[in-house]
């Protein structure tokens, strides 16, 4: 969820089924990463002069 | 006159940890301190005292790790100079940011520190067009747990979670 809140993941589950009281799809459902989380994954992972990506 | 040779400095040696003259010392200092206000001075001379060695560890392993890559890359890309650097605002500002995260991170968590490291790496390099979320970008990583960082690779490369997923449908 933290990683929901702050955008870095997209909600792919439609906006009726977005019930806070259920953890479910969690684990079902697909959770892209969204092109901000993409940004982020860019900036952690190893420089690709130092050998590319580590994703 | 004597003329003034360049010579290259000698190399020093690592500060000796604290010994038990060090820790007498400190709590007598702790103590005098503590005559006019008992709990805040004696709290702060002490809980230093506890806390600066392994402090003090960590900030430098992590400057000489980022001193080895820094050097490594130096060697590959041309005009990534100490110099240069130093005049490198974002880059500055990364480091001082990640600095402080590494510090208050535990040793054992390399993932979190690869990330702070890669993400100051990056930087240096101007591997990191937008310049207003690299402050964002790096709070994050302070905030996030290795959890955290984990998981937002595994949704980026799904597959090893399908075949989890596959070998627990099939027992």
């Amino acid at each position: 969820m933290d990683l929901l809140s702050r955008g870095l993941i997209r909600d792919s589950r439609s906006i009726a089924a977005r019930n806070p009281d259920s953890d479910e799809s969690l684990v079902i459902n697909e959770w892209p990463v969204s092109n901000l989380g993409k940004k982020f994954l860019d900036l952690v992972s190893n420089p690709p002069q130092l050998g590319g990506k580590q994703i | 006159m004597n003329e003034l040779v360049p010579t290259t400095p000698p190399r020093l040696d690592p500060a000796p940890d604290l010994t038990a003259a060090d820790w007498f010392a400190g709590l007598a200092t702790a103590g005098v301190a503590g005559i006019t206000e008992w709990w805040a001075a004696p709290a702060a001379v002490l809980l230093n005292m506890v806390t600066a060695p392994l402090l003090s560890r960590r900030r430098d392993a992590w400057y000489e790790e980022l001193r080895l890559n820094l050097n490594d890359l130096n060697r590959r890309v041309a005009g990534l100079t100490p110099e240069a650097l130093s005049n490198n605002e974002a880059f500055v500002s990364a480091l001082a940011q990640a600095t402080q995260s590494a510090m208050k991170t535990n040793s054992k968590d390399k993932e979190k520190l690869e990330a702070l490291r890669n993400a100051v790496l990056n930087i240096a390099l101007g591997n990191f067009p937008a310049d207003d979320l690299q402050a964002i970008f790096l709070n994050l990583v302070d905030s996030f747990t290795t959890v955290h960082l984990q998981l937002l690779r595994l949704f980026c490369t799904p597959m090893p979670w399908i075949a989890i997923g596959s070998g627990v449908n099939d027992t």
